[in-house]
């Protein structure tokens, strides 16, 4: 009973790395680096610790209240219109002033350059390509299969990326605070199912540390 | 009044098998506590297993050097049986934080108590004279841990089968075949990847910043969110070093003593922080709680679980490079608080400060060993332990980026406000080379974290 139980739980775990990694491919990222960023969950799959599902949160600063809809909005006009791609390109400031766009928002701005537009055309088409093929159950909806809005997306993450700095170091600078801690978050993930998962055993209570250990 | 006849007093063997027997409870009740701080919920278990986990290491220390005095000249070797390591391994597999409470201080701790107590009146006054001062010196923090422990805030429930069960094996203790101290310990029955936190708390979300306090010097919300962070940051490095010791239970002994005391400093920092924060209005669990000086720093996919150079690459990363990090920081935000009049930071600091060096030096001294005592090793592995810890973590950056364009657009916000708040420029990395120097890295050691860009070397520039 008890091995069948943790065999589902790894076949759980299994399916939920590889929805990680279509996610992962779906936001542009290679498969790779998608599973290394969850790599996490696949080093114990057996592990019954009982710290609870988080809820998603990220502390933001109060005086603002920052979305990327402007910069979609704008990267999905830019894709149908390739004046406007190049005035980006050629002058993000003029654009910026055009859509009003706060300080935050200009910095990303200045990130997006032709060659990422290109990019990420060709990034999304695949994408889009490997996510109609999916049938049945696993037919994705309408909305995650639009290459437009994939490619518009993959345009600001990268650029908000790029406007923050990719890199630990560039993170840990912008943890002004406390350096020598983590400056990214490599705990656990919002991501309810990772729990059900995990936690989801028959006749299993997850409170209960110690529960799943081989004597 | 006649003095009351007694029978004789135990010779040196059974006084030296006494005491190998309360070495054997010490040591094994601080390894108990090493593998289960992380697992227990509530914080203040988690900071009494962190110092109560380095008293039993050093009572067990100091019985272990009379037992040796007792045994050296006759070339003997004290034991007890099996089925004492039994019973003690029985209590690290409960199922519970509650049954695990109740086995520490419902059942163990009286009995440790009660065969110290033995000890004394069983002893030879004068000729186990050092015995009998140790044990009188280890009795009231005895005491004290038993009440603070029957404290502890854990789920009520009916223990009485499970201290019935452990009884039971307590009675057959002495069977088996005979343990010497060094065998005494047991296996880690588990793996925990990821640190348990009070049902309820929030958590930041794994890739983002977590928490970016604009102003931590001068903005009230600001100086909370910082110290918050610090008291996590202490609550993980605790529950890791614990676990090093936990999960190496044939390190020798003194590695064991340096985790021992690591975590006891990193539960006293925790009441320092605590302190600092609660007159600012702030409580744990008030900002997103992280785990990932834990998580994330607990298992690599290029080390075999439990092996060596997992353990290994846990020291580099922790004790070497961020607590070396760490050395820099407090040198520099010590001056910087006490200039803003936050004299009680920068005292709590100060003596945080003393600690950290330590933590380095323990970290440097176990990895150099872990490594045949080669420097250029050394460096080596780390950069080789760091390359694939950052690239982990820009892996999950970029990954949390791409996925939750609103919560990034919020952190550049943040990033570019705290830059406006420094005039533009970048935080203060000063390097602490005294700090480096008495925690013992070697000038590679330091060209190494400043070539990375971690810390500025003012003096090795000039």
């Amino acid at each position: 009973m008890r091995k069948i139980s943790e065999l589902s739980v790894r076949k759980a775990l299994l399916l939920l790395t590889t929805a990680i990694a279509t996610v992962g491919v779906f936001l542009g990222l290679p498969v790779k680096k998608a599973i290394a960023a969850m790599q996490d969950y696949r080093m114990a799959p057996g592990a019954a610790v009982n710290q609870p599902a988080a809820r998603f949160e990220v502390i933001q600063p109060r005086f603002v209240n920052p979305t990327a809809a402007n910069l979609l909005k704008i990267a999905g006009m830019a894709l149908s219109d390739s004046a406007l791609a190049e005035r980006i390109a050629r002058d993000p400031e003029g654009v910026a002033a055009q859509y009003h766009l706060s300080n935050s928002e200009r910095l990303v701005l200045r990130h997006m350059t032709q060659e990422q537009f290109q990019t990420a055309r060709t990034d999304a088409a695949q994408l889009a390509a490997t996510r109609m093929a999916y049938r049945g159950p696993m037919r994705m909806p309408a909305g995650a299969t639009d290459a437009h809005l994939i490619t518009a997306g993959m345009i600001v993450g990268r650029a908000i990326l790029a406007a923050a700095g990719r890199s630990y170091l560039n993170a840990s600078n912008a943890n002004a605070c406390c350096p020598w801690s983590k400056a990214i978050e490599l705990g656990i993930n919002s991501d309810p199912a990772y729990y059900n998962a995990v936690f989801a055993r028959p006749g299993m209570n997850a409170s209960q540390p110690g529960m799943n250990l081989e004597h | 009044m006649t003095a009351k006849h007694r029978g004789a007093y135990w010779s040196p063997a059974q006084a030296a098998s006494s005491l190998v027997q309360l070495a054997i409870l010490e040591r094994s009740l601080a390894h108990i506590m090493a593998g289960w701080a992380v697992k227990m919920p509530a914080f203040d278990a988690k900071l009494a297993f962190g110092m109560q986990m380095h008293r039993s290491m050093e009572r067990a220390t100091y019985l272990r050097g009379r037992v040796n005095g007792l045994c050296h000249a006759v070339a003997g070797e004290a034991t007890v049986a099996a089925g004492l390591r039994s019973t003690l391994s029985h209590i690290d597999r409960a199922q519970t934080p509650a049954l695990l409470v109740a086995a520490i201080y419902r059942f163990l701790y009286p009995l440790l108590i009660a065969s110290y107590e033995t000890h004394l009146s069983e002893t030879d006054p004068d000729g186990d004279r050092a015995s009998v001062e140790l044990i009188r010196s280890f009795l009231p923090p005895l005491d004290e841990e038993s009440r603070r422990g029957l404290s502890l805030s854990v789920e009520h429930a009916d223990n009485r089968p499970w201290l019935r069960e452990l009884e039971e094996l307590w009675n057959g203790r002495t069977a088996g075949e005979p343990l010497s101290l060094a065998e005494a310990l047991w296996g880690p029955v588990d793996r925990v990847p990821r640190a348990v936190r009070p049902e309820g708390s929030r958590f930041g979300v794994s890739g983002s910043l977590g928490l970016l306090p604009v102003d931590p010097v001068h903005d009230p919300r600001d100086v909370g969110m910082f110290l918050h962070k610090e008291l996590d940051e202490e609550f993980t490095t605790l529950e890791l070093m614990a676990r090093n010791s936990y999960e190496h239970p044939d390190m020798a002994w003194a590695f064991h003593r340096d985790m021992a005391r690591q975590a006891s400093d990193e539960a006293r920092h925790a009441i320092m922080i605590k302190r600092l924060m609660t007159p600012r209005g702030f409580r744990h669990g008030d900002f997103a709680l992280t785990t990932s000086s834990y998580d994330g720093i607990y298992a690599f996919e290029p080390c075999a679980a439990g092996s060596r150079q997992e353990l290994l690459w846990r020291m580099l990363i922790r004790q070497t490079f961020m607590e070396g990090l760490a050395i820099d920081n407090l040198g520099y935000e010590i001056e910087h608080r006490r200039s803003v009049n936050q004299p009680d930071i920068a005292a709590v600091f100060e003596y945080i400060l003393r600690d950290e060096v330590f933590h380095a030096q323990s970290g440097l001294r176990w990895s150099r060993e872990l490594l045949g005592l080669d420097p250029q090793a050394v460096l080596k592995e780390r950069e080789e332990a760091i390359r694939y810890f950052t690239a982990r973590a820009e892996a999950a950056r970029e990954s949390f980026v791409m996925g939750n364009l609103d919560q990034a657009m919020g952190e550049l916000a943040a990033i570019e406000a705290g830059k406006e708040q420094r005039g533009g420029k970048l935080p203060e990395r000063p390097l602490n080379r005294t700090g480096r120097v008495q925690a013992g890295y070697t000038d590679d050691d330091i060209r190494q974290i400043v070539s990375w860009g971690y810390a500025i070397d003012d003096e090795g520039r000039s």
